[in-house]
């Protein structure tokens, strides 16, 4: 079990800026709100890194904008939203993931392949 | 989360962190855990296990967003790394100090071979006779009725030992010694404990 949570851990840390890249390419979200949106799309951050020192990365090298804006009856927040070159870098990601998925696939096809035989 | 917010503070103005930017991250990260908290989740849910360690939240917040100064971080682990030498240093002395108290003798010990060989060279004895007060000094005689009186009690052989007992010093060295040696590590990961914030 520790092992698997470790695993999983991993190889979220490795994509999780695609991740907060993908949820505020179209519109922007404030920083629990991109929690949100993750949970809702099926990804509970539980047990992983925090998204903020993530989304300090991203405000860096500029893949995201921010802004302050009042939210709903609550202080003014700080939104994040995709950058052109943020939408760039998640468009070469996602493309990067599928290659790095579909080789991991094959050699497991063929792992189970030989196992199955 | 109070707590959790202040430790981040804290530890941004030791890593010399703007104050606006430091209370920019604060506020955001308070309006975040409070409406997570609305929403009934726990700080866990919104901060991943960096719920476990404030400090190392606050600095992977700060250095990853490129916020503490370049000359900040550099000198404050190498402030960190001397001041856990000179205390991991201290307290190996004081460690070896207090085996050395508890393994060595604590007294002194003096071994007398005879008892004439320390007596002194000079025995002045004293007459004391049935109704005199005489003290002067008589040499070389005794009185026909009296009792000659040496000034002291020859020294019987054996062993002497004087001194106190150092072992509790010993023990209590000891542990300051292992005490040392544990604050000098905590000082060097920079006190990085595993804590448990709850919302509050």
């Amino acid at each position: 079990m520790a092992t698997s949570n470790r695993r999983r851990s991993q190889l979220l840390r490795g994509v999780l800026d695609l991740c907060l890249l993908s949820v505020v390419e179209d519109e922007p979200a404030y920083g629990y709100e991109m929690t949100k949106r993750l949970r809702a799309r099926g990804l509970s951050i539980v047990g992983e890194g925090s998204i903020y020192p993530l989304l300090g990365r991203l405000e860096r090298e500029g893949l995201v904008e921010t802004h302050r804006a009042a939210s709903n009856g609550g202080p003014p927040r700080k939104y994040y939203r995709a950058s052109e070159a943020g939408r760039r870098a998640l468009a070469a990601g996602i493309s990067e993931w599928r290659t790095a998925r579909d080789a991991v696939d094959e050699v497991l096809g063929l792992t189970a392949t030989e196992v199955a035989a | 989360m109070t707590q959790f917010i202040d430790e981040c503070l804290r530890e941004w103005k030791r890593l010399a962190v703007a104050d606006a930017v430091a209370n920019e991250m604060a506020a955001e990260l308070e309006a975040d855990l409070r409406d997570a908290e609305a929403d009934g989740l726990s700080p866990e849910e919104v901060l991943g296990d960096g719920v476990f360690d404030a400090r190392s939240f606050a600095v992977a917040w700060a250095s990853e967003r490129g916020v503490i100064p370049s000359s900040a971080a550099p000198a404050q682990r190498g402030y960190r790394t001397l001041v856990a030498a000179i205390t991991a240093a201290l307290a190996i002395v004081t460690l070896f100090l207090g085996i050395a108290v508890l393994t060595g003798r604590h007294t002194t010990q003096i071994t007398i071979a005879s008892a004439s060989r320390l007596r002194p060279a000079i025995v002045v004895p004293r007459l004391v006779t049935p109704g005199t007060h005489s003290s002067l000094p008589r040499f070389f005689f005794a009185p026909a009725r009296g009792k000659l009186l040496f000034p002291s009690k020859p020294i019987p052989a054996g062993i002497v030992r004087s001194g106190v007992d150092l072992q509790p010093v010993g023990w209590i060295l000891v542990v300051l010694g292992l005490a040392g040696i544990a604050g000098s590590i905590l000082i060097w990961r920079g006190f990085p404990l595993r804590r448990r914030y709850t919302t509050a």
